[in-house]
C-alpha cells in the first residue's frame, strides 16, 4: 500500500513538473543603486532541469525602459562590459547570473528601486516561453 | 618528527585557511549590523613602493571645492576610479572600503577614502554627493575636467574607457578596478584587486599604522 502511494505521488510529481514551465529562478535580486540613479542590475540563478538547453533572448519589466543581458569580465586589474544578445542554460544545468560577472541591466527606470520593494522582470526564451521573476531589492554588501 | 610536525601543521594551516576562505560570509546587505570583530589575516604581503605611479593633483570635491592631494599630507588613503553608473564594481568597492573603517575601527581623519570619477559629464558635484553620502564613512568625491582627470588616471596608471555610442545617453565604462593604498606621504605603498577581501585590505592599510 505504501509502495503504491509513493508511485503515485511520484507519478504526480513527475506530472505536475511536466504542466509547469521547465525552468526554476531562484535568488532574484535587484542591487539597490546607490545615489538614486534609475537605473540598477538583477541577478538571479537560472536552473534548467530539462534536456535541452534554454536560451534567454531577452527580458521585460513594467517599470524599466529597456533590459540588456551584460557580460562582465576582468582581466588584469580591468574591467570590461559588454551586451551580449543572448544566454544559454545547457540541459540539466543552471546559469548564475552574480555581481562580477553576468547581469541583467535594468535601464531607465520609473524609479530607482528601493531596498525592500521587489521588480517583476518577465524573461524571453528563445522557444517562446515566458517566466515571470519577482526580484528582491536589496542593499548590495561587501560580500557581493 | 620535528619535520612531520612542521607539514601537519602546514597542512592544518591550509585547511584551515581554505575553509576560512569557502565560508565568507554570504551578507544579505546587513553590513551595517555586522560590525564583527573578525580576525584579520596574519600574513599579508608588506607594503610595496611603486616608484614610477602616483603623485599630486588638483581636481574639484564634491562641494565644488578645489582639491590638492597634498592637503591630506598625515594621513593615509584609499583612493578609488570609478563613476556614480557603475552598477556592480563602484558599490561594491565601496562597501568593502566602509567594512575595512569598521575592520580598523577608524574613521577619515586616521584614513581617507577618495573616490575619483571618470565620467565628469555626468557626475556632477551633487551627484557625486548623494552617491557617496549612500556608503557608512566619509569619502572625499572628485571630479574635473576631462583633461584634468587625464592627468591623475595616467599619473596612476589607470585606465578608462566610457564606450559612448552615439545617440545613446546611457552607457557603461570599462575601467580599472584596483583601489590605490598611499601613505601619510602621499606615496602609493599597495594596489588591491577587486577581488581582495576586506579583512585583506584592512590587515595590509594596518602596516601603515605600525609603531
Amino acid at each position: 500500500m505504501e509502495r503504491a502511494c509513493w508511485f503515485l505521488f511520484l507519478l504526480l510529481a513527475a506530472c505536475s513538473e511536466e504542466q509547469t514551465s521547465s525552468l526554476v529562478v531562484s535568488e532574484a535580486w535587484v542591487r539597490e543603486p546607490p545615489g538614486g540613479h534609475p537605473i540598477a542590475a538583477a541577478y538571479m540563478v537560472l536552473d534548467n532541469p530539462t534536456d535541452e538547453a534554454l536560451v534567454l533572448v531577452g527580458a521585460e519589466s513594467p517599470v524599466v525602459e529597456r533590459i540588456e543581458i551584460h557580460l562582465m569580465s576582468h582581466k588584469d586589474g580591468k574591467m570590461s562590459m559588454r551586451q551580449i544578445e543572448n544566454l544559454h542554460i545547457p540541459a540539466k544545468g543552471n546559469l548564475v547570473l552574480q555581481p562580477s560577472g553576468l547581469h541583467l541591466m535594468l535601464i531607465g527606470m520609473e524609479q530607482a528601486p528601493k531596498a525592500g520593494e521587489s521588480v517583476e522582470l518577465t524573461l524571453h526564451f528563445a522557444d517562446g516561453q515566458n517566466k515571470k521573476v519577482q526580484a528582491a531589492v536589496r542593499r548590495g554588501s561587501y560580500a557581493d | 618528527m620535528q619535520t612531520k610536525i612542521s607539514v601537519y601543521r602546514r597542512v592544518l594551516l591550509c585547511a584551515s585557511m581554505a575553509i576560512l576562505a569557502c565560508s565568507q560570509p554570504q551578507s544579505k546587505g546587513e553590513e551595517v549590523e555586522s560590525v564583527a570583530k573578525t580576525a584579520l589575516p596574519e600574513n599579508v604581503p608588506p607594503l610595496k613602493d611603486y616608484g614610477g605611479i602616483g603623485g599630486d593633483f588638483a581636481l574639484t570635491d564634491q562641494a565644488g571645492q578645489q582639491f590638492v592631494l597634498a592637503q591630506l599630507a598625515g594621513r593615509p588613503l584609499m583612493l578609488f576610479f570609478g563613476y556614480t553608473y557603475c552598477p556592480d564594481i563602484c558599490p561594491v568597492t565601496l562597501s568593502k572600503m566602509a567594512r575595512v573603517y569598521e575592520l580598523l575601527d577608524i574613521g577619515p581623519q586616521e584614513m581617507q577614502s577618495v573616490f575619483i570619477s571618470v565620467d565628469p559629464e555626468r557626475d556632477t558635484a551633487d551627484k557625486l554627493a548623494e552617491y557617496l553620502d549612500y556608503f557608512a564613512m566619509e569619502t572625499i568625491g572628485l571630479t574635473g575636467t576631462r583633461k584634468e582627470i587625464d592627468a591623475v588616471v595616467q599619473k596612476y596608471g589607470a585606465h578608462y574607457d566610457l564606450n559612448k555610442e552615439a545617440g545613446k545617453s546611457d552607457y557603461f565604462a570599462d575601467h580599472s578596478t584596483y583601489t590605490y593604498l598611499l601613505d601619510q606621504e602621499g606615496k602609493v605603498r599597495f594596489l588591491f584587486r577587486h577581488s581582495d577581501t576586506p579583512e585583506y585590505m584592512a590587515a595590509v592599510a594596518r602596516q601603515l599604522f605600525a609603531d
